[in-house]
């Protein structure tokens, strides 16, 4: 199976820190692949750039066989890579529609939409609406309800549904679970399930060891600027990867 | 801004004979340009809007008082040379109530600025910028742009208003609504803008402005010092901002 994303020899120096040093990564369809790496390790870095939000120094990046440069997360998005932030890049005081559409609105037919640019409130409620269900999120009540007064889960549902609704052909997730309680993040790790079920494959970047354990089809592990080693979940267990990203055990030939 | 817009349109206009309405045309561009300024300077330099403001209303000050040489032009002149510039000052009676031609434009504008901010991407994009600006960003927006237009269409409304303040006082005056900015600050804050921006709606706006409005002309009709008027002023300003702030916290 070819990969949809490759991520080949990637290198990123900020004056003498080398952030990324020849990185990697490949994410196959249909798949979640998990991040992980210690704290400046650079796992930052190889996201943002697979984001558009940082140009690397050298290396490309390949989509379906293609390869893309963007030069902000916004060209990036246009190619079907789509981010949910850590932040989650919501407007509280927006609501649910609103946020879901936010910078590609549906506009009324005819003259009210063409010339007065008036916005097709309806189909918007609509389609925000059924993105939201399909996506087993419909404890929400109102979809006109105000971003601010949803749960952090459902806010991260919001976002998730929003990355996954405009011809997307990547997810990538930041510590998606980071800010969540024991339920929420549970709720979370089912809502990538789902992602995933729908065909979209995740990069998943958490400090969480059990949450990527849980959902990671294959885990890549990031030390010092590249890629150590990708594992399966299956085969190891946590506490070895911890050992693999600190250094203190030999990773395995791949 | 206001009165820079005015001036132009009193002097083009009343002292330099050209025709009314293109003065006024010429008198509004100069409300959306000075808006533009504002925003290119805002997001080019990335300087704080609070600094910017501050910076070009004391420049449009020193230019009005430059091309005013600090004289009013009076209303009889206007009157003679330009009476479309008291247009809006034109009172009509209905039903024994008296409105000036300013009140219905208002309404107007209230309507359309309505609409816009609520029916269309440009208006949801304004609220979102308030909002955060960065998620507005990562969200596609291009918020640079909008911030621009923002201060243009700003510039616009203060072109609109520097024609309807003509009629209003009738002459065009260099000093004039000095503090005209600080009072509309004053009106949107306590109809429940937010000054950290996101929050705050036309309605609210409407009715900052009506309280502000018969606050002020009640206690002038009460026949209370100006002096104490103020002090007023300033109370419900605290009172009003205090009261949102409790409303919220109670509410969440």
């Amino acid at each position: 199976m070819e990969p949809i994303l490759v991520a080949k020899n990637l290198s990123k120096k900020y004056g003498k820190v080398v952030a990324l040093d020849n990185a990697n990564l490949e994410l196959y369809p249909g798949e979640v692949l998990g991040v992980i790496g210690d704290n400046g390790a650079g796992k930052s870095t190889l996201i943002k750039v697979l984001c558009g939000a940082v140009k690397p120094d050298t290396g490309e990046i390949l989509l379906d066989g293609q390869t893309v440069t963007f030069s902000s997360p916004i060209e990036a998005r246009t190619l079907g890579i789509e981010t949910v932030y850590q932040n989650l890049a919501l407007s509280p005081a927006l609501s649910i529609t609103d946020n879901m559409f936010l910078g590609r609105e549906i506009r009324q037919k005819g003259f009210m939409g063409k010339f007065l640019r008036f916005l097709d409130k309806k189909a918007m409620a609509d389609e925000a609406r059924k993105r939201l269900s399909e996506l087993g999120l419909l404890t929400i009540q109102n979809i006109n309800q105000l971003v601010e007064t949803l749960s952090g889960g459902q806010r991260q549902g919001v976002a998730v549904a929003r990355a996954t609704s405009f011809g997307t052909k990547v997810v990538i997730m930041d510590e998606p679970t980071a800010a969540l309680g024991v339920k929420e993040s549970r709720r979370v790790l089912e809502l990538i399930g789902e992602v995933r079920a729908r065909g979209i494959p995740i990069i998943l970047i958490s400090h969480n060891m059990p949450h990527v354990f849980e959902v990671a089809d294959r885990i890549h592990i990031h030390r010092l600027g590249t890629r150590l080693c990708v594992i399966n979940p299956k085969d190891y267990e946590m506490s070895d990867a911890v050992a693999f990203m600190t250094g203190a055990k030999q990773p395995p030939q791949n | 801004m206001m009165v820079l817009a005015s001036v132009f349109m009193g002097k083009l206009s009343v002292e330099m004979g050209v025709p009314t309405l293109p003065a006024i045309l010429v008198g509004m561009i100069v409300g959306v340009a000075t808006g533009a300024i504002n925003g290119l300077l805002v997001t080019r330099l990335r300087l704080p809007p609070f600094i910017v403001t501050l910076g070009t209303w004391n420049i449009f000050f020193a230019l009005v008082i430059f091309f005013t040489g600090s004289q009013s032009i009076r209303s009889s002149d206007i009157e003679i040379n330009a009476p479309l510039l008291h247009f809006w000052g034109e009172r009509i009676n209905l039903g024994g109530f008296v409105f000036t031609y300013g009140a219905f434009l208002m309404i107007f504008m209230f309507v359309v600025l309505w609409l816009v901010l609520n029916k269309t991407a440009w208006g949801r994009h304004v609220y979102a910028i308030g909002d955060d600006k960065e998620a507005a960003e990562l969200s596609g927006i291009r918020t640079d742009r909008m911030l621009v237009s923002v201060y243009a269409v700003a510039g616009l409304v203060i072109g609109i208003g520097a024609w309807v303040s003509i009629g209003r006082v009738g002459s065009v005056s260099p000093t004039s609504f000095y503090e005209g900015n600080l009072d509309s600050i004053t009106a949107v804050v306590i109809g429940g803008t937010s000054l950290f921006g996101g929050r705050g709606t036309i309605l609210g706006a409407l009715f900052g402005a009506l309280i502000v409005g018969v606050f002020s002309s009640g206690l002038s009709i009460a026949g209370l010092d100006v002096l104490w008027q103020r002090f007023a002023l300033g109370c419900l300003i605290i009172i009003a901002v205090g009261i949102d702030q409790w409303i919220r916290k109670v509410s969440n």
